[in-house]
């Protein structure tokens, strides 16, 4: 057999595959499960949106404040007694808000946990590492086709949220004050940032967390703990409306006045849509998407360097 | 590409997985030559999947260095298969989707053959192999290993590292993946198999590595590293000076011994030629002899140290 050493495999043409465009294909195929999950969430939220805007609490709402603020109506602000759906209404778009702004980070979390905790466990990954595309390569791809797919839905989500409070504007449904509430931050790029933020976080947590349900809860948790710990931060640097009667119209959007000097607490700029003036909005959300994808960038880096460390 | 580069090419290849834990692979040096089909063999815990996992690319040795076809592991990526001893495929894949997903995984070379995974996955005959259409998760053992070695096939590489090949084949399964590698040995590509069965590799392996606690014992073409041993029987005394005894028992009235000599010592001794297992068995049993390459086995800076010292020798 020695004599054989210098004959090398030549390429065989025939029986080869077009294969164009078919990463895609493998990073589909693989986390159809973690693709399912993302594409249930979505078309959750926009289904919800839609309920609240066409279903009982939005129609019921925009009857309590029809007329209002016209000559021979109460004003806007003085809600009457009897308006459960008025009240439903804001409630549950103070909920959609927050599922938007903290729950989709944690969902985009687990994708990136299950897209690698998965394959480190069942061993997987040295089966890819071990065929002609690099590890590198293979880190990309795994990045890239979860990442478009995020931004986008997370994207469609924030336009459909945008669209209801416009429409929950010019029907003076909008009210401020009482609970925390998300919609600041939840209308504009700083609520897509986060998903890929959350995205990153959960690969990231895939190398180190060994196994799949590890990764799992530590990716979930550690997304949620990223913007949760954002909150105080951007509450500080930010000025802070003190006196409550500037609160009008603010972002575009008519809100009441604060109910009370919300400044105090460490959730004002969320807590109250009228403790801010509206030139501040596209500053505030540029700055914090910006310092989230900086954070999003370091997480893919250490995330890259840890593949560089385990594969020569 | 020069074709002298050897298929695998080790100096003072050492790994640990812990600071606290002795390594285990230490101070391995040896030369596969291309073309060769090697068995690569020791006891379980020896370091044969550890030195695999080196040449594949998944693990950074600790000292020394290893080449694989004359480029860094990571280099050659794209012209090694490796099967590793856990067989990992994706459960939830059928067997023709893991066989695209493997092409997918090597489009960029345009080598992949996706006849000669299709022979390995389906089989030649019908009821030979297995269906397209079979998850991963329902197949057996050994099917799986059907499927991570029509991967490796598909792949078409030039040297195949494959980690406990034969463990969970039945002896059909056994004989037609034989089959298989033979031919692919005879296109040139270098085979490394791992087993600690020595009966499976015997017939189709035509070079030896042996590793023992980390360290490799013997190393070469099978038949000269049986033509270096003497096996011999009788009643007189061993001296041990004059050649290196792997092993020395009692047989019947007189005793047998296994020596790494083609001389017969003075005496009344029957020397007979062992064959691979008897050299295999007496050194796995007796680990503390010193290592044994043949010249093809002997890493190139070492053939050179040895040449220099025979010309000082000789001057």
């Amino acid at each position: 057999m020695s004599d054989t050493t210098t004959t090398r495999p030549q390429p065989r043409t025939e029986g080869r595959i077009r294969t164009g465009g078919q990463g895609l294909w493998a990073v589909l195929r693989l986390h159809r499960a973690a693709m399912w999950v993302w594409i249930v969430f979505v078309a959750g939220m926009a289904a919800a949106m839609l309920w609240l805007q066409y279903g009982p609490y939005g129609t019921g709402a925009t009857a309590v404040q029809q007329g209002c603020g016209t000559p021979g109506h109460r004003d806007c602000y003085s809600i009457p007694n009897r308006a459960e759906d008025f009240h439903q209404f804001g409630g549950m778009l103070d909920y959609l808000s927050w599922l938007l702004r903290n729950i989709a980070p944690v969902v985009a979390g687990w994708a990136g946990g299950a897209l690698i905790g998965r394959e480190v466990e069942r061993g997987t990954v040295e089966l890819a590492w071990t065929q002609a595309v690099t590890p590198v390569r293979w880190l990309t791809e795994k990045l890239a086709v979860p990442g478009v797919l995020l931004a986008a839905g997370s994207g469609v989500l924030v336009l459909q949220f945008r669209a209801l409070l416009h429409w929950a504007d010019a029907r003076e449904l909008l009210i401020a004050g009482y609970s925390t509430q998300d919609y600041y931050f939840a209308f504009g790029p700083s609520a897509v940032a986060y998903v890929l933020l959350g995205l990153a976080v959960g690969v990231l947590t895939g190398f180190l967390a060994r196994g799949t349900l590890s990764a799992l809860g530590i990716a979930g948790v550690a997304a949620w703990g990223v913007t949760y710990l954002v909150n105080p931060w951007r509450t500080r640097i930010w000025p802070v409306v003190t006196d409550v009667q500037l609160g009008k119209g603010p972002f575009g959007y008519a809100a009441r006045p604060c109910q009370w000097r919300q400044s105090e607490t460490i959730y004002s700029a969320d807590a109250c849509l009228g403790a801010k003036p509206a030139s501040l909005y596209w500053p505030v959300q540029l700055v914090e998407t910006g310092f989230l994808l900086v954070l999003t960038a370091l997480a893919v880096a250490a995330a890259y360097w840890l593949l560089r460390r385990r594969t020569p | 590409m020069s074709n002298t580069t050897a298929a695998l090419e080790a100096a003072g290849l050492a790994k640990s997985y812990s600071r606290r834990k002795p390594a285990v692979l230490d101070e391995c040096s040896f030369r596969l030559p291309r073309g060769r089909v090697c068995a690569l063999v020791g006891p379980n815990g020896a370091g044969k999947s550890t030195l695999l996992r080196l040449a594949a690319g998944l693990l950074r040795p600790a000292r020394g260095t290893l080449h694989v076809l004359g480029l860094t592991p990571a280099r050659a990526r794209e012209r090694v298969a490796y099967v590793a001893q856990s067989k990992p495929l994706h459960p939830q894949l059928t067997v023709a989707e893991t066989l695209r997903y493997g092409a997918v995984l090597n489009r960029s070379t345009g080598r992949w053959d996706r006849r000669a995974a299709e022979r390995i996955a389906y089989g030649r005959e019908d009821g030979e192999g297995l269906a397209p259409d079979a998850r991963i998760r329902t197949l057996s053992g050994g099917q799986r290993t059907r499927v991570a070695l029509a991967l490796a096939f598909g792949k078409r590489a030039e040297l195949m590292l494959l980690d406990e090949p034969m463990a969970d084949l039945d002896p059909l399964a056994r004989q037609q993946l034989t089959g298989a590698l033979m031919s692919a040995a005879e296109e040139g590509t270098t085979i490394v198999m791992s087993s600690h069965v020595i009966a499976e590799l015997e017939g189709s392996c035509d070079f030896l590595l042996l590793v023992t606690g980390g360290r490799l014992r013997l190393g070469g073409e099978i038949e000269e590293v049986t033509a270096a041993h003497t096996l011999l029987t009788g009643t007189a005394d061993l001296d041990a000076s004059r050649q290196t005894v792997i092993e020395e028992r009692p047989s019947g009235r007189g005793r047998t011994a296994l020596v790494r000599s083609t001389e017969v010592p003075d005496g009344d001794w029957l020397a007979e030629r062992p064959n691979v297992e008897e050299v295999l068995l007496a050194h796995l049993r007796n680990t503390h002899v010193p290592p044994f390459l043949t010249g093809d086995a002997s890493p190139v800076s070492v053939q050179r140290a040895e040449r220099a010292r025979a010309q000082e020798n000789a001057a």
